[in-house]
């Protein structure tokens, strides 16, 4: 119900998902100003457009998962869902649930778009491509909401939420670039299926601690 | 009014670094009881209605909420009380209807759509009840905010300076609502700057000053010009030039 009440004010207002993606196009546009075709080509696609991706998604991401906590600012409605009668690993697993669906719906405006730009075959590769951007989107999104719900509760907002995400995100993002790379070289998924189990390793653990601490960072 | 205490607290502190927000509190409250908390800013009463609600935690001390101990009953602990504060609590881009039904759906009632309807009607909302809240007045909003406050007909209500920036006939509605609330035998917990109004929404008062219980009572028969000196005589006295309450 936490998930619902988030995308019902999203789908009414669109306030967060249209600033991910108008921030993802400029960092789409920059790139591709940056790298030309010719450059694309000779650097190859598997190697540069993972990290375009994956650095256009968790910069909008962001944005999301500090808004996913603002609308909960405002009216200090965080204190009314404190007050009810669910267990605060609830509230944890639907303000998640909520920030996957909006960064996935933002990924998959992206996707084609970075075909476009960069000039790949996103129907040869989609099936695997979409299964690594979701797998380490689910890990992102934990993490995100965890430590947006800290930056909420100590005010400092999106500088805070990005110096405590990236550092722990950093063997996601790992993970995800080469998983993108093997996909977009034409590999099977199996042929990273390494990486794939120890993202979801990671998904899990996020979650778990997510669950163990997300109450006592709600609380004062 | 019930014999047993709904709320009982022994010795509650709640330090901040080395600053004593609640230096010791011991009160109870019977079920059915109305109490008016007074105090200056800074007294502890937030602190107090969040420890009481919840959302803080203790630094030593005990407290039982009808019987239990919150800390290891937080969630049926949380079924029996409401609390309305100065903000709202609400959604602004969500209807005053969906409000209510995301409310009733957290508290898990039954036929959250239903009750969504009779409490907006109650609060004189229903012709409102698809407007997004951020259309709504200061005192349109506060009513909605009882209506959230009270859709899971909690047993104590938590007010923290309900009437806020109301206009007067929010102000009345509000009013005329909490003695409805006393009237059905709920139990209130009032916290107010305004002396008068606490007096006669209440049964005992208390007043709360540098986390201190400096003084309580009973409420009926109370002259208010003589608790206005008393309670000055125990926040420190008036500012220069007088003050009134």
């Amino acid at each position: 119900m936490v998930a619902s009440k988030d995308l019902q004010i999203e789908w009414r207002t669109l306030e967060t998902l249209s600033s991910m993606v108008l921030f993802s196009l400029i960092v789409l546009v920059v790139f591709n100003f940056a790298f030309d075709l010719t450059t694309v080509r000779q650097i190859g696609v598997a190697r540069l457009v993972p990290g375009v991706l994956w650095v256009t998604f968790s910069f909008s991401a962001i944005v999301g998962f500090a808004r996913s906590f603002q609308i909960e600012r405002h009216r200090d409605s965080l204190s009314a869902l404190i007050l009810a009668p669910v267990d605060r690993s609830v509230l944890f697993t639907g303000k998640a649930l909520a920030n996957f669906a909006t960064v996935a719906a933002l990924e998959l405006l992206i996707l084609p778009l970075s075909a476009v730009f960069f000039d790949y075959d996103l129907l040869a590769v989609l099936g695997p491509l979409v299964a690594v951007v979701l797998l380490h989107t689910l890990g992102l999104c934990e993490l995100g909401t965890l430590f947006a719900a800290v930056a909420a509760r100590v005010g400092r907002g999106e500088a805070l939420l990005a110096t405590l995400l990236f550092p722990v995100a950093s063997p996601l993002f790992i993970s995800a670039v080469k998983c993108t790379s093997g996909v977009l070289e034409g590999k099977p998924l199996s042929s990273v299926s390494n990486w794939m189990l120890v993202t979801a390793g990671f998904d899990v653990l996020y979650f778990l601690v997510a669950m163990l601490t997300f109450e006592y960072i709600l609380e004062d | 009014m019930g014999d047993a205490p709904i709320l009982e607290a022994r010795n509650l502190m709640k330090r901040f670094g080395a600053i004593a927000a609640l230096d010791g509190l011991d009160f109870d409250l019977a079920a059915g009881e109305s109490l008016a908390v007074f105090g200056p800013n800074g007294a502890g009463k937030t602190t107090l209605t969040r420890i009481l609600t919840g959302s803080l935690r203790m630094t030593s001390g005990s407290l039982k909420i009808a019987g239990r101990d919150p800390r290891a009953h937080g969630i049926e602990t949380q079924r029996i009380i409401g609390l309305i504060s100065h903000q709202t609590f609400l959604y602004d881009d969500l209807t005053a209807r969906q409000n209510l039904i995301f409310f009733a759906r957290l508290y898990g009632l039954d036929d959250p759509p239903g009750k969504a309807v009779e409490l907006l009607d109650s609060v004189r909302l229903l012709d409102r009840a698809d407007d997004p809240a951020r259309t709504f007045s200061r005192g349109m909003q506060q009513r909605l905010s009882l209506a959230r406050c009270l859709i899971h007909d909690p047993r104590i209500v938590f007010l923290d300076e309900p009437f806020t920036g109301l206009d007067p006939y929010a102000a009345a509605l509000l009013r005329a609502t909490l003695e409805r609330l006393r009237h059905e035998g709920r139990t209130l917990f009032l916290v107010t700057h305004n002396l008068a109004e606490g007096l006669e929404l209440s049964d005992r008062w208390m007043i709360l000053a540098a986390g201190k219980i400096r003084a309580q009572g009973e409420s009926s028969g109370v002259d208010r010009t003589a608790f206005e000196r008393s309670y000055f005589q125990h926040v420190g006295g008036p500012p220069a030039g007088g003050a009134h309450a």
